[in-house]
């Protein structure tokens, strides 16, 4: 599905993400993992052709992502971004512009079938109550659900999230991404998705990308990656790591300074 | 909504033309199928193109207005915050000093892009662009204001009057000139309206949805100021309905710029076109400068606006 070789970039001639190597199959939940600053979102954004790499190759289905036109691109991938910008929007517009990469120069308005796809993606992520409602009134966990909302109306293959639950409590966490898994399982949809949790990238991702410095510091299984001698490494953190009995996945616990001492 | 615009639009025009001087509804309603009515004829000859003019100016500013404060997410930009009346207003006051009269609709034009490419060049960043704009309006109008100290008292008097601006303008050809151009440009935009939908939520939204942003912005700046030019070459100065009508029409039909670039260009056309009816009737047989109704009327009206609602743009 995607495939990324030596890929550097940065802004203006500050080198951000510098010679990463990593490729997600048709399906995967791939997560991406790593301390602030470390370049995950740069890399999500030169994956979703907003920054053009300074070196190395992004390729889609054996296509290289420069050879892909934006308007192409926005058919086979969708991007739900940190924090866009939606003052002033009511839900239902919002998740039609996930139609706009669909419609050829001389249709203007929605298609039956625009607002039918739309409509479909706003019951999956379950905002068709509040269509009317301006994005603004909405709660953090709802707006949320709306941004899937419209990148579902895409239509992608690929989807891309950026920190999609940072500004959640926990029971909306699990609640996105159980919708997640779900999307993946029923339609196959390839996800890429930056996670601040380790515990949640642990227990939905399928693999998992842990970057530190613009570099790739572990890829894998989430067993392989999520070990307390990477996230030590990694976080300047003592950890202790070990299996949830339900899951069989690994959890991380950390362990604060003043109990070390002893 | 779109029926709404043309119905108001086509009742004012007719308005238009009857709430002035001497002409009553019913005699003008006759002369349209009496051909022999003499004086009533020359009337509608001076007044018709006047008419068409103001629709075809305020709808170019309104749109310009919108398109630009759609690239720029900003609701305080107008053609006229950008610069480009200073620069307009410069190169028209070289050529009156210079005695070259019969190059100011070129003047205005030219000075008018030229003002937006100084923008664009020397600014890469749009938050930048606003600022440059509006420096180089102040350079503009100190530059002016040094050309009206050395000005002749003549040339002082149509620079002010040109600065002012007006619909005067009776070259029928410059006029159906300016109005197809007007309406060719506004053609191009509304293309581009699913495109400016998408920046409503951000430039890196819009690349997210297919819209190659550069190269989009780039186009409806160079239509939006080209906008701006034809209707100061045509017009002079008039301030301020760039900037208020785009307001007034978000506020009713919503941010949609499907709706929102004809609903701009019908509701701008009225607007100036009361406005200018205002104007030359309120103290007749004298003309007051369309800008002063448009800058009275449209501040009074945002004023009011922001009291009443939680303002969006």
């Amino acid at each position: 599905m995607l495939e990324v070789k030596q890929l550097s970039c940065g802004y203006e001639k500050r080198i951000i993400v510098n010679g990463v190597n990593f490729s997600v199959k048709s399906g995967e939940i791939y997560g991406i993992i790593g301390p602030n600053g470390c370049g995950k979102t740069t890399l999500l954004r030169a994956l979703s052709k907003i920054l053009p790499p300074v070196n190395g190759k992004i390729i889609y289905d054996g296509k290289d992502l420069i050879d892909i036109k934006y308007s192409g691109f926005a058919k086979i991938a969708a991007v739900v971004s940190a924090d866009p910008y939606f003052e002033g929007i009511t839900v239902e517009e919002y998740v039609l512009m996930g139609r706009i990469p669909h419609r050829d120069r001389l249709q203007f308005f929605d298609s039956d079938n625009d607002i039918k796809i739309a409509e479909e993606s706003m019951v999956k992520t379950d905002v068709l109550c509040f269509r009317d409602r301006q994005m603004q009134e909405l709660s953090s966990g709802e707006r949320q659900r709306v941004f899937l909302a419209k990148a579902l109306a895409q239509k992608p293959k690929i989807l891309f999230l950026d920190e999609p639950t940072s500004h959640l409590d926990i029971g909306h966490q699990i609640e996105l991404l159980e919708l997640l898994k779900q999307l993946n399982k029923e339609t196959k949809l390839t996800i890429v998705i930056i996670l601040h949790d380790l515990n949640l990238s642990g227990s939905y991702c399928d693999k998992i990308l842990l970057m530190k410095d613009g570099k790739v510091y572990s890829e894998g299984n989430v067993d392989e990656v999520l070990t307390y001698q990477n996230i030590e490494a990694v976080y300047n953190t003592v950890v202790i790591v070990e299996k949830n009995s339900i899951t069989n996945r690994p959890h991380i616990f950390p362990v604060p300074k003043s109990c070390i001492a002893k | 909504m779109f029926l709404f615009g043309a119905l108001v639009g086509a009742a004012l025009v007719s308005l238009g033309v009857g709430s002035a001087g001497i002409g009553v509804k019913k005699i003008i309603r006759c002369i349209f199928f009496e051909e022999s009515c003499i004086e009533r004829t020359i009337l509608l000859d001076i007044r018709l193109p006047r008419i068409i003019l103001a629709i075809a100016v305020g709808g170019a500013l309104s749109v310009s207005g919108a398109v630009l404060q759609g690239i720029f997410r900003n609701p305080l930009v107008e053609p006229y915050t950008l610069g480009v009346s200073g620069g307009a207003a410069l190169l028209a006051s070289i050529c009156i000093v210079y005695k070259l009269s019969f190059l100011l609709p070129v003047a205005g034009f030219t000075g008018a892009i030229l003002a937006i490419f100084l923008v664009s060049m020397s600014s890469r960043k749009k938050e930048s662009m606003l600022l440059s704009g509006v420096m180089i309006s102040f350079i503009a109008s100190s530059l002016v204001m040094f050309i009206m100290a050395v000005a002749g008292s003549q040339e002082l008097h149509s620079i002010i009057f040109w600065i002012m601006g007006g619909l005067g303008e009776s070259n029928m050809g410059f006029i159906i000139c300016t109005s197809v151009l007007v309406i060719a440009a506004t053609i191009v935009v509304f293309f581009y309206s699913n495109v400016l939908n998408a920046m409503r939520i951000g430039d890196s939204e819009a690349a997210h949805l297919g819209v190659n942003v550069h190269v989009s912005k780039m186009v409806l700046f160079v239509i939006s100021s080209a906008l701006a030019g034809c209707s100061i070459s045509a017009s002079g100065i008039i301030g301020f309905v760039g900037l208020i009508v785009p307001h007034l029409v978000r506020s009713v039909v919503g941010g949609d710029y499907r709706v929102l670039t004809i609903s701009s260009f019908l509701v701008g056309g009225i607007f100036l076109l009361l406005c200018d009816t205002l104007a030359r009737t309120i103290i007749a047989p004298l003309e007051l400068p369309v800008g002063v109704i448009t800058g009275i009327i449209g501040g009074v009206v945002i004023l009011f606006m922001l009291r009443k609602e939680k303002y969006r743009c």
